[in-house]
């Protein structure tokens, strides 16, 4: 695609898919891809939006139907999207334009507030971890100042977050394709979160259909996939009661892996059942529970991160889900395995046919070429079986 | 004749890859996965595999290299990757897992042929 299409294309403030009249979807830009799952390679999964892309097709007229968004743009609820789907530049494919049907603006509030927080918030934040530091350090306080100080302390750490999260909120490092190993990736987590672990007396397991280190790879920003990770094990690890098993479960489901962190309860801390691996432990993480304090129940500090989670989650192509059942949470984190879930197919396969068809004549003179050797070799070989000169000796 | 592989979930570069060794005496083999990949080479025991990368599934093509070498059987089949990930780290971990060449996408067919007759050369 031309460089500028290609910039033009992508910064479209609707959504653009570029679809094939079977439904396969050729060009995703990343709006579209957030809004609506899909990617290029994937089909059409909504039976109305598709039902429409033939008709626009067939009849050569724009066609605007309603579909079925994400589920990450909210939680628990997919979003409504209007999607006018126009007939392509050739005769079997169509442009569809995805929108956010109106007054479901679901995403612009809270990247307004993400923007916000990013321009506003950073620098009186410094200011007052500055001021902080400097009552904490005059080491005069009572009792009564000192709980206002972890208090302020806490909120500080909360707004702290906040800024870090609003930071990523349109960030390119989630673009990253980095090729991420899931196994060292979930021990890297655990490594963060063992400490809390031990405190709460909450044991944790691992349990997969094949082995730990065999496990399918994940294409992502592996800085930030490792983040959701932690703060999905950081969030279950504090809402298991204490002395109670958490198992880390994965399974591959085709193309997709599905991590859940489960609450198996106290009972099954007790009685553990057979397939499962203890987490490994990491030296040092003891000396960390002790000097740690363990939170009860998730704060705004969790529910902040959960829902940027579900965010980085769904720009890998996933969705993060948490389930409550009787008491037990589980939190579910699916992801797209073995390839990136944006790949730039349709440059790639132009630039491909483009030096294909380069070196066909070279490709074609070099084939002719080898048959003829082999012809000569073959003639001179019977000759030499029977004895008889050849065309080209008599010559 | 000798056998080639291919491993490629893209249709249109499998295509082109097929096109491409048609001009030369090839019997040759496709497989869209890893998973699938590893099974067609266990099955068809090729001279060497032209093995994409990225591939959506269960198994991408630096594990599909990986089992390939790691298996006594299959460790004398010689893997070409192809992939479009051409920084030094990506090669690094493709050697790593065991590969005999690596590709750039998008890599000259004629340089595809030469390298596949260089690696199926006796030694």
């Amino acid at each position: 695609m031309h460089a500028s299409l290609a910039e033009l294309l992508e910064n479209l403030k609707p959504g653009l898919l570029w679809v094939t009249g079977d439904g396969v979807v050729r060009y995703a830009n990343a709006v579209a891809g957030a809004r609506t799952g899909l990617a290029a390679g994937r089909k059409l999964f909504d039976p109305d939006l598709a039902r429409a892309v033939t008709a626009a097709i067939s009849g050569r007229v724009p066609r605007v139907v309603s579909s079925v968004g994400t589920a990450a743009a909210g939680v628990g609820l997919l979003p409504e999207l209007r999607c006018r789907v126009i007939p392509g530049l050739a005769n079997d494919d169509a442009f569809v334009l995805v929108a956010p049907e109106p007054g479901s603006d679901e995403g612009a509030g809270f990247d307004n507030l993400m923007q916000a927080i990013r321009a506003e918030v950073r620098d009186p934040l410094r200011a007052a971890k500055a001021a902080l530091s400097l009552v904490e350090s005059q080491g005069q306080a009572g009792l009564e100042q000192r709980a206002l100080i972890d208090n302020l302390d806490q909120l500080l750490g909360v707004v702290e977050r906040l800024v870090e999260l609003a930071g990523l909120w349109d960030s390119g490092a989630l673009l990253a394709n980095d090729r991420i190993e899931l196994w060292p990736l979930l021990q890297k987590a655990w490594g963060e979160v063992e400490p809390l672990a031990l405190q709460r007396g909450v044991k944790v397991r691992f349990r997969a259909q094949t082995e730990a280190s065999g496990l399918a790879t994940l294409y992502g920003s592996e800085k930030w996939l490792g983040r959701v990770f932690q703060e999905c094990l950081e969030s279950a690890v504090r809402s298991t009661p204490r002395g109670a098993l958490l198992d880390i479960e994965h399974r591959q489901l085709g193309p997709r892996a599905v991590v859940a962190f489960r609450d198996c309860g106290v009972f099954a801390a007790r009685n553990p059942r057979a397939g499962a691996v203890d987490m490994p432990h990491h030296p040092g993480a003891d000396k960390l529970a002790s000097a740690r304090g363990a939170k009860p129940q998730m704060g705004a500090q969790d529910l902040i991160g959960f829902r940027l989670c579900q965010h980085i989650v769904s720009l890998h192509g996933g969705q993060l889900s948490e389930e409550d059942e009787d008491g037990q949470r589980t939190f579910m984190v699916e992801l797209p395995t073995g390839a990136p879930h944006r790949q730039e197919h349709t440059e790639l396969d132009i630039a491909q046919a483009q030096v294909y068809a380069r070196d066909l004549a070279a490709l074609m003179t070099r084939s002719r070429q080898r048959q003829a050797n082999e012809r000569q070799a073959n003639e001179r070989q019977a000759s030499d079986r029977s004895g008889a000169p050849t065309a080209a000796a008599q010559l | 004749m000798k056998r080639v592989l291919i491993v490629e979930d893209q249709a249109d570069i499998r295509k082109l890859i097929r096109m491409t060794l048609e001009f030369e005496d090839y019997e040759i083999h496709e497989a869209s996965d890893g998973s699938f990949g590893l099974s067609m080479a266990r099955a068809t025991r090729p001279d060497i595999v032209l093995l994409d990368v990225m591939m959506p599934g269960e198994m991408d093509g630096l594990q599909v290299c990986q089992h390939l070498k790691a298996d006594p059987q299959m460790r004398h089949v010689k893997v070409v990757l192809l992939t479009a990930r051409g920084q030094s780290r990506d090669r690094e971990a493709g050697q790593q897992a065991g590969a005999d060449e690596y590709l750039v996408k998008p890599f000259s067919p004629l340089q595809l042929i030469e390298t596949i007759e260089r690696l199926l050369q006796p030694a």
